[in-house]
């Protein structure tokens, strides 16, 4: 078992539903998204399978709610709209995701992000990085530059 | 005292927990650090041994390259 790094396929039929709000916008005819949902993100051990067929976030496979970790994550600061840089279509949240005085349950490699106000908790993507195992410390995860290369999500 | 006695003492008191770690001297634990760096992250962590065991560790993980989609119009044909 492992996790992979994805963008949920369930998440790409929802963009086309209008189910997710990153952003809020005026008025334009169809609908108006006046309030943005709120994301979170949360830590999954090394030997949990998430990937792009999960559909919403679920605690198989997080790191347990001790050693001052919550199941459910943590909330995205959201300060930036989605924008584009030529024909890519990008979205970072704009601060970096912090764990305080953690102590993990086992080792981890996979943050999931989803959208917290849908009643489903939708998944959006899954996210690897390097197995970590933390103890009585801080842990950080910073985004990557927000932009039509590396933001956290593109669509290109 | 040495750092077996002091881990001793420690266990006996309910060790590892937060408090008790956080009051231990520094000086006998033995610290290290390292990077890893690839086209994914950059991530610096840290950490602080007691005999061998792990007493202290975070880590501060940068992410640099994430999921794209691919946006596809059809052409009529």
């Amino acid at each position: 078992m492992a996790n992979t790094q994805a963008m949920t396929t369930a998440f790409k039929v929802q963009i086309l539903n209008g189910s997710h709000a990153f952003g809020a916008q005026a008025a334009n005819g169809v609908r108006t998204v006046t309030t943005k949902d709120v994301f979170k993100l949360a830590l999954f051990l090394a030997s949990a399978t998430r990937n792009a067929t999960d559909t919403v976030y679920n605690t198989t496979g997080e790191l347990a709610g001790t050693g001052n970790y919550t199941q459910g994550g943590v909330t995205l600061t959201n300060a930036v709209a989605p924008t584009n840089d030529s024909t890519t279509a990008h979205w970072t949240p704009s601060a970096s995701a912090a764990w305080t005085a953690l102590t993990s349950s086992g080792a981890f490699d996979a943050a999931v992000l989803y959208n917290d106000t849908a009643t489903a908790k939708n998944e959006v993507s899954v996210h690897t990085f390097s197995s970590q195992s933390i103890t009585a410390a801080d842990f950080t995860l910073s985004m990557p530059t927000n932009d039509g290369t590396t933001g956290l999500i593109r669509i290109a | 005292m040495s750092g077996q006695i002091l881990t001793q003492k420690l266990k006996r008191n309910g060790w590892p927990d937060d408090e008790a770690a956080a009051m231990l001297d520094e000086s006998l634990l033995e610290y290290s650090t390292g990077i890893f760096d690839d086209d994914v992250e950059n991530t610096v962590w840290q950490e602080w041994r007691l005999d061998g065991k792990i007493v202290k560790r975070g880590a501060h993980v940068t992410l640099k390259k994430n999921v794209a989609a691919e946006a596809v119009a059809a052409m009529f044909s």
